[in-house]
């Protein structure tokens, strides 16, 4: 925990509402993206003393259930590995954009972007990331529609997941329409009603889309309480 | 011929990790082993990562990988410089199995998931030699619940463990392409589960036998 935040009298909810620089998100991105030394990314993420906290109540909520409280960000960062602050930076990135969406809001977007990734797995497997990147930034693009290019440009984002975001007919563009449609459909489909699948998701078997959306609810279900 | 992992100092990494020591800490254990050293690097500058820039520093190898991956890559040393005559396929094989243990254990325990894949990990170990198993996992200060996986299997893992010993037959199977119809009953898991288990779980396995 932030103790000079603390100090000054500073609340968990208060935390939560703190304002995140993005600019220091889109350069932790970025940097985490290129595998920048561990001393660069525990610099980038003091330059925002919310995000620092952010990151230290994160690591210390029961979801990692750690024995002792870890109170530096390059401990934070060493226990939780790039990829899972990657992909929790994103979320942070997105919440930013989307600062009146309810918790409800949020865990379906977290649904959407891990069910990318899941089908991703099977159909694009060297796609997985990526997947999961396009499908939680999706709803930013919604927002500020192709501005979102220059930001991701910025964050260093790849090209995959740029196009995958404005372009429908790119891999991962068919793949973000197709998984929408599959949210529609996908309590008739486990009903065991007949529904007809778009041509990406129809290379999977039924079992394999109940049993990925399932995961993907579960996941944004066990993440959205520790945010 | 490539230099083996010293076995005391990948149980004092698994020590380290379970206590959640320092990130120096870690590093230093590691550093101790150049072997060691040398797998953790090709691993993260492996295809299977592909980073923009080769890491060079243990230090950042960790913080990379995260302390929960990189155990499970520790365990996977340890499992593999025990069987150190087994064929690769073997290895393979009892992979699979401590990924369908952690697998299964993330929709049914999932507090216990990275016990889970310890105990698959474990269990060929255990079964050749208890009681020596049972010495290095206390140095290691491994988790009862782990022991117990091991030891009891009417335990929380043991139940688990004695689930996936029934179901790895019929993933090897499945894995295959073997047209297999999935035995193994339970109220908890419904056959689809069942079936993208041993293929997700067949999938990490290959991804981390590279390194051993």
């Amino acid at each position: 925990m932030n103790p000079e935040f603390l100090a000054k009298g500073g609340s968990m909810s208060e935390i939560e509402s703190l304002e995140l620089k993005r600019e220091v998100m889109l350069r932790l991105i970025r940097a985490l993206l290129d595998g920048e030394e561990l001393e660069e990314i525990a610099k980038i993420i003091s330059m925002d003393p919310n995000l620092s906290a952010r990151l230290l109540k994160f690591i210390n909520s029961p979801y990692f259930g750690l024995r002792r409280e870890i109170k530096s960000i390059i401990q934070a960062i060493a226990y939780l590995g790039y990829r899972n602050l990657k992909d929790y930076v994103f979320v942070l990135l997105t919440s930013s954009f989307l600062k009146s969406a309810n918790k409800e809001e949020i865990k379906e977007i977290l649904k959407f972007a891990f069910l990318m990734r899941e089908l991703a797995k099977r159909l694009f497997p060297e796609h997985e990331d990526e997947a999961y990147m396009v499908g939680i930034l999706e709803p930013v693009r919604e927002k500020v529609g192709d501005e979102i290019k220059e930001l991701l440009e910025k964050a260093g984002v790849s090209e995959t997941v740029i196009y995958g975001l404005l372009d429908p007919e790119s891999k991962l563009g068919r793949l973000k329409e197709e998984v929408k449609q599959l949210m529609k459909v996908y309590d008739k489909l486990e009903k065991g009603d007949n529904v007809q699948l778009p041509p990406l998701l129809s290379q999977l078997s039924k079992e394999e889309l109940i049993e990925s959306y399932i995961l993907a609810e579960d996941n944004a279900q066990s993440l959205i309480s520790y945010l | 011929m490539e230099e083996k992992v010293n076995r005391q100092t990948i149980l004092r990494l698994i020590k380290a990790l379970n206590d959640e020591e320092e990130l120096s800490v870690i590093s230093k254990i590691i550093s101790t082993d150049p072997a060691l050293t040398a797998k953790l690097l090709k691993f993260v500058n492996s295809a299977y990562f592909s980073l923009k820039r080769e890491i060079d520093s243990i230090e950042d190898a960790v913080a990379y990988l995260g302390y929960r991956k990189l155990r499970e890559v520790a365990f996977s040393i340890l499992l593999s410089s025990i069987l150190v005559n087994k064929p690769k396929e073997e290895i393979l094989k009892l992979l699979t199995f401590a990924y369908i243990m952690k697998l299964t254990a993330q929709r049914s325990v999932p507090e216990l998931t990275e016990e889970a894949f310890m105990v698959g990990i474990l269990w060929p170990i255990y079964k050749e030699n208890k009681e020596e198993t049972l010495k290095m996992l206390k140095e290691a200060n491994v988790s009862k619940v782990v022991i117990d996986g091991l030891k009891d299997p009417k335990s929380p893992l043991g139940v688990l463990r004695v689930f996936a010993e029934k179901l790895l037959p019929y993933c090897e199977k499945l894995n295959n392409k073997e047209a297999v119809e999935i035995p193994v009953k339970t109220e908890k898991f419904k056959k689809e589960f069942l079936i993208n288990i041993c293929l997700s779980a067949s999938l990490e396995a290959e991804k981390i036998i590279d390194l051993l």
